[in-house]
């Protein structure tokens, strides 16, 4: 067994995560923090997360963000003031809370606000369906952010294991 | 006590490579214009500055980062502390001036002018070395200390509301980013910056 999550991670060359704890990402994040490929970094909250992505980053990191997309709510002022005004790339991976099928209350208003969000700081994302599809997925949004020098954003769908028998990549 | 005089003071202390993340307006105008040099971060919005100065600390270990946040700033965001607390990496000098005031924003008192303790808070959130100086001669024993230091340290420093006047830097954010992510090329003898157009990713 292999995390996909992680083997995508670390292939798109990868070496440091800003978290949040995210429900169903909580086991790939603690496989994280023991991975020696990665600096990892559990931030008190998603805005300060993003801060500290931006320093990994203009000290020769690549850094991404994993939290719930709870957490965008919690980064509009931090990716407008540092991401968009100096122009600082950064990759955030997401939980899809909210998506079709879940079934927690609270979590439905994060799930129609997460595109309006995302569009309104004109951040490009996808949504990947399957495991088979990170490594493509993440390389593609980590060259558009180093190269736009601007967020892009990876929602997981809802439920998604990231377990797989194989390594995908 | 004036921030300015402690500007000069940290100025004769750091090395020419140390990088410095600055909190935004009259942080940055006196800090450019008694230590102009690309190892500045210039015009850090409120909340990231010590967020900032972490990451790039905790991505250079053995690079000196020092952080010129202030008391708005960190009383907006005030969780770092806690990450500070937990993390503490050695090479991270965090100084806070307290001047009591959201200045930039009108001159409107901050909590801190009402008993809030930006020190005590730090203590509360795990961070070892913390200390509040009030005189130039307190500013210098506590830098000192600091630079010393093997380990992470916080100084509130007491300031004076009035900015000293000087010439604004004519840089801005985006341009100061790409100086001071040159500064760091430099430094550390490789390329940051289109960095992947060298080897290639999936």
């Amino acid at each position: 067994m292999s995390n996909a999550l992680i083997e995508a991670l670390a292939a798109t060359g990868i070496d440091f995560v800003a978290a949040f704890p995210s429900s169903s990402m909580s086991e790939t994040e603690r496989e994280i923090e023991a991975d020696p490929r990665f600096e990892c970094v559990f931030a008190s909250n998603e805005g300060e997360a993003v801060g500290i992505c931006g320093g990994a980053w203009l000290g020769g990191k690549r850094p991404v963000l994993l939290m719930e997309n709870s957490g965008l709510s919690m980064v509009v002022y931090q990716i407008i003031r540092l991401n968009a005004a100096f122009e600082v790339p950064l990759l955030m991976v997401m939980d899809f809370r909210g998506d079709l099928g879940d079934g927690n209350w609270w979590a439905v208003p994060f799930g129609w606000t997460t595109a309006p969000l995302l569009d309104s700081m004109r951040i490009p994302y996808a949504i990947a369906e399957s495991p088979q599809e990170l490594p493509g997925l993440i390389g593609r949004l980590m060259r558009t952010s180093l190269h736009s020098k601007y967020p892009t954003a990876l929602l997981l769908r809802y439920g998604m294991e990231l377990e797989v028998k194989h390594a995908s990549v | 006590m004036r921030r300015f005089d402690c500007l000069e003071q940290l100025a004769r202390m750091i090395s020419d490579q140390a990088l410095v993340i600055c909190n935004l307006q009259d942080t940055t105008y006196e800090w450019q214009h008694i230590r102009p040099s690309d190892g500045n971060l210039l015009r850090q919005g409120m909340a990231l500055v010590t967020p900032v100065a972490f990451g790039l600390a905790k991505a250079l270990p053995h690079r000196q980062v020092i952080a010129l946040d202030g008391d708005g700033s960190i009383l907006l965001g005030p969780g770092i502390m806690t990450t500070l607390g937990r993390y503490a990496p050695k090479n991270l000098f965090v100084l806070v001036f307290d001047n009591e005031t959201y200045n930039s924003g009108g001159v409107i008192p901050s909590a801190t002018a009402y008993g809030t303790s930006l020190e005590a808070m730090a203590r509360g959130a795990g961070i070892k070395h913390a200390a509040t100086v009030r005189s130039l001669q307190e500013f210098q024993d506590a830098v000192q200390a600091a630079l010393n230091s093997t380990e992470m340290s916080f100084v509130v420093a007491k300031v004076d509301r009035q900015p000293v006047e000087v010439p604004r830097p004519r840089i801005d954010g985006k341009e100061s980013k790409y100086r001071f992510v040159r500064f760091v090329e430099a430094l550390e003898g490789r390329q940051i910056l289109l960095a992947d157009e060298q080897k290639s990713f999936s």
